[in-house]
């Protein structure tokens, strides 16, 4: 039995333009433990993908399809039962520590609010359990700066309370939007250490959207490659990356800089931009910026088919070696 | 450092210009484009630009639409109430004055100072944030920081102390209330100037020799037209407001002349024998406040539809 | 926090020394002298007159004169009430435009805020919809129009209430000049704190507390109140301001004898001294606010550096 199964997931929100559909029949399991890594440029409904399974949709945003937690149904349930298992059994990390953090409150009450929510416990023990949580996530002095305001911290240091207050009732789930993309380089590498660490120690799943294929490499057991709302191509990250076979990943790994690679010639890009979500074009929605595309790519999308190995990718051209 | 980069970087970042400018025409031409059509939806801004529209006309032909004339005493009908036999629409007052035309009249009064005094303000403004903005640095602080302390002084008693002290007449109410309204038009133009200063046109035609005043006038002053024009529309109406409010306490237009403020202190004080003479020319002062900021709205959503 | 404090009472001296300049000279720069309008007098009378208020001595003189009268609280003699000074004017009158104005800047603010995050909350509702028209409504009609309509429906019409009069400050008599004058603020306090609601819901520290699980109650009352609310103190300076401003109107349309019915009177008397001192007065509690809305912000955000 996996942690979490997602089936057919939709997602759509009305605006004034219309309605704009972010994801597209999303499908995804995840086991005990298991890292999984969702890639895709900025629009490719990686974010609304995650907060739909978490009910935090904007509120024109509505959700279709079905979202299984340790085989509880999440579509469809109020508030208040979301509230039992959000920062409880599945909890979040946001992509800018910045704003993520409230700028009115001091870091002990917003981490003791979460404990004595959950888990029941006066302020005196959440405290404690948070500031030992904050030494795990190695904050120094954490008995001190528990008692700081968020602008006291670097963007670093924040984001390692947010993963202290996302892990304190211990969570079967964590998903992580982006974790890095705002920090300096070392400080991603140190937050990168620390989420390998959580999985080994914590046993805890995660869910890890980014941009940044080197950290899905750092942590992730599968990847999934993210377009327009849809699945390209899913897969180990062994496979992914050394025999990727999605044009669109393709794509995506070769515009990685290298340092072996010692020609001074232009990074290669993808070139064009994602389509407008407001009118997505019929058939595969990368045909426009593809370079095998055909004509059936412009009459039906690519269905998502399985391959050897367990992988799986949404693409009508024969497979490579 | 070689002949040949340096043109070629040269021609490059001419290039690169003209072509940027033409992206800011285009992106100009659509914009306001636009934002007509953004506006033309909205249905509380169309109205309130019609109403105006008919007021204005009213006002302006105030002496083919009534038929009594704003002075006329009709001593056969003092203190008359609204009816159509005597052609007295909105009645008369205790001095037999048809308040129909007393109301028109008032607001060729109100408007004519709301519009003048609003263009005196918004030029100061404009000048003054422009300049700041433009110039920067120690003057910028010096500058903005009089803004500052005229801001924190409390105006209406300013322009009250100036009617006390020179008299009351109407050059000094237009001189009064531009003078209080400006502020807020300069802290406006001094930020988008700062943040319009950086860009790269300007930047290229300062490199080009082009004088302080012609970038001010020239670059800067179009480029934040729209704000200005949302601002224009929302200060008219607070200019009626303060006319209206002087006029009111009777620090404002002098009799024999009249406007809104007047005949609502009128109908204020004889409230208990004659509504009319209040409830008309405040129906008209209300909806005309009404309707400028109805448009003011609108534009503003329609040439910034972020904000929504 | 007390040197932020102390720094900030100081610093609000010099706009009021600007306000007491600029008013002074102003006064001295006016054609004519405070006599004028008055029926011919004669030289030996007009040169008593002069002895008395020193109209004699260099302006600049006068000028440091009028500063220390107002540094021992002295506002000095009326010039249109000769047995009066500006002192027991403003005393008589101060009272009654305390009371009026500091309970409609009370219920301004607190029907504003309710209003205001009400139609945050329920954004986009009929709810909003009739908040943000009210709202738009009460910006629109200025008071000076809303107080006689009252006035024609409730005292005239229907009877209900005193069309004017301060009664000591009964409460019938007291309802609708404290409702007109709170009732513009009620809209722009409401609209204020409307747009910072719906801004501090969408931002991402709120969005955070929701992914922890946190109850909306509790995510309004401990993590959006307080950020809401910030631009709604900034905003108490200008309230005040407004306040003071339409309760001048205010007490003429309901015959009330506060400060504002002496500010009229003197400005129609040009009773100079009356004027002077009262703009004085009003602009240093326009300062005291805007001083204690400082500290009270510093408070309520802790990002401000002391």
């Amino acid at each position: 039995m996996s942690l979490l199964s997602v089936n057919n997931l939709n997602i759509a929100f009305s605006t004034t333009d219309g309605a704009v559909s972010a994801v597209n029949g999303i499908s995804l399991s995840l086991n005990k433990g298991e890292a999984l890594g969702i890639v895709g440029e900025s629009g490719s409904g990686k974010s609304q993908l995650v907060l739909g399974i978490l009910g935090l949709l904007a509120q024109n945003g509505k959700t279709f399809g079905s979202v299984k937690f340790h085989d509880k149904e999440l579509i469809g349930l109020s508030q208040n039962e979301l509230n039992k298992i959000r920062g409880d059994k599945i909890s979040m990390i946001f992509q800018d520590p910045m704003t993520s953090l409230n700028p009115y409150l001091r870091i002990s009450k917003q981490m003791t609010e979460v404990l004595m929510l959950h888990k029941n416990l006066s302020y005196a023990e959440a405290k404690k359990e948070s500031i030992h949580m904050l030494d795990m996530v190695r904050i120094p002095e954490a008995k001190n700066r528990i008692d700081m305001y968020p602008h006291e911290f670097s963007g670093g240091m924040r984001q390692r309370v947010m993963i202290a207050m996302s892990l304190l009732c211990k969570p079967d789930l964590l998903i992580a939007d982006e974790p890095t993309t705002a920090l300096d380089v070392t400080v991603q590498a140190q937050i990168v250490n620390l989420l390998q660490d959580l999985k080994r120690d914590l046993d805890t799943a995660i869910i890890l959207i980014t941009h940044d294929l080197g950290v899905v490499a750092g942590i992730c057991d599968n990847v999934m490659v993210m377009y327009a709302g849809r699945t390209m191509e899913y897969g180990s990250v062994n496979n992914i990356f050394y025999n990727p076979q999605h044009p669109y990943t393709q794509g995506l790994l070769r515009s990685i800089p290298r340092l072996t690679d010692d020609s001074y010639s232009d990074l290669p890009t993808i070139p064009g931009n994602p389509p407008s979500l407001l009118n997505l074009p019929i058939g595969c929605p990368f045909q426009e910026r593809c370079e095998y595309s055909v004509e059936k790519c412009s009459i039906k999308p690519p269905p998502l088919v399985s391959l050897s190995n367990n992988r799986k990718k949404a693409c009508y051209r024969e497979s490579v070696q | 450092m070689s002949v040949i980069p340096t043109t070629a970087g040269l021609n490059k970042k001419t290039l690169a210009m003209q072509t940027l400018n033409k992206n800011l025409e285009v992106k100009g031409r659509s914009l306001w484009k636009d934002a007509f059509n953004r506006l033309s939806k909205n249905k509380a801004s169309v109205v309130s630009i019609i109403i105006l529209f008919l007021v204005s006309l009213a006002v302006i032909f105030a002496p083919y639409l009534s038929h009594y004339q704003m002075e006329d005493t009709d001593w056969g009908s003092i203190g008359l109430a609204p009816n159509f036999s005597t052609l007295h629409f909105f009645g008369t007052d205790d001095l037999g004055r048809d308040v129909f035309a007393r109301t028109l009249y008032g607001g060729r009064m109100s408007l004519m100072i709301g519009i003048i005094s609003s263009v005196v303000s918004i030029v100061i403004g404009i000048t003054y944030g422009a300049t700041a903005g433009y110039i920067g640095g120690k003057t910028d602080d010096i500058m903005m920081r009089i803004v500052d302390i005229i801001y924190s002084l409390p105006f209406m008693f300013f322009v009250i102390l100036l009617m006390t002290f020179f008299g009351r007449n109407i050059f000094l109410i237009f001189v009064a209330i531009g003078a209080v309204n400006w502020l807020d038009m300069a802290r406006i133009v001094r930020g988008q100037t700062l943040s319009l200063k950086s860009k790269e046109f300007i930047e290229a035609a300062h490199a080009g020799g082009v004088s302080s005043a012609v970038i001010i006038f020239r670059h800067i002053v179009p480029n934040i037209l729209g704000i200005v024009i949302v601002y224009v529309t929302l200060t008219i109406p607070q200019v009626i407001l303060t006319e209206s409010f002087l006029s009111f306490l009777g620090l404002g237009v002098q009799e024999p002349a009249t406007s809104w403020g007047v005949l609502i202190n009128d109908g204020a004080q004889n409230v208990t024998v004659a509504w009319w003479r209040l409830v008309f020319p405040a129906a008209f002062l209300v909806v005309t406040l009404f309707c400028f900021n109805f448009i003011g709205d609108g534009l503003r959503d329609a040439l910034d539809p972020k904000d929504r | 926090m007390v040197s932020y404090t102390i720094k900030r009472f100081f610093g609000a001296w010099p706009t009021l020394l600007v306000v007491v300049t600029l008013s002074f000279f102003l006064m001295r720069l006016a054609p004519g002298g405070p006599f004028s309008g008055e029926r011919v007098l004669t030289p030996a009378v007009q040169a008593n007159l002069d002895a008395k208020y020193h109209l004699n001595d260099p302006v600049i003189v006068q000028y440091f004169d009028y500063l220390w009268s107002l540094l021992r609280g002295d506002f000095g003699p009326s010039f249109k009430y000769p047995d009066w000074t500006v002192n027991q004017l403003i005393a008589q009158g101060f009272p009654v435009s305390i009371w009026l104005g500091g309970w409609a800047i009370i219920i301004a603010v607190f029907i504003g805020i309710l209003i205001g995050s009400l139609a945050a909350f329920k954004q986009n509702t009929w709810i909003d919809y009739l908040a943000t028209g009210m709202s738009m409504t009460g910006i629109s009609i200025p008071s000076f129009v809303t107080a006689p309509m009252m006035t024609l429906l409730f005292a005239v019409i229907l009877h209900w209430l005193p069309a004017g009069g301060w009664n000591d400050g009964a409460f019938s008599s007291m309802v609708l000049p404290v409702t007109a004058l709170a009732l513009p603020q009620i809209a722009i306090v409401s609209r204020i704190m409307r747009g910072s609601m719906i801004e501090v819901l969408k931002s991402n520290y709120i969005r955070t507390a929701k992914a922890k699980g946190i109850p909306n109650r509790i995510i309004i009352f401990r993590h959006a109140i307080r950020p809401a609310i910030l631009p709604v103190v900034s905003y108490l300076g200008p309230a005040t301001a407004g306040i003071i401003t339409g309760s001048v109107v205010i007490e003429q349309i309901f015959s009330l004898p506060g400060l504002g019915s002496y500010i009229t009177k003197g400005a129609l008397n040009r009773d100079y001294t009356l004027v002077l001192g009262t703009v004085i007065l009003f602009a240093a509690i326009i300062i005291a606010f805007n001083f204690i809305v400082d500290v009270l912000y510093a408070i309520i955000d802790p990002k401000i550096k002391y």
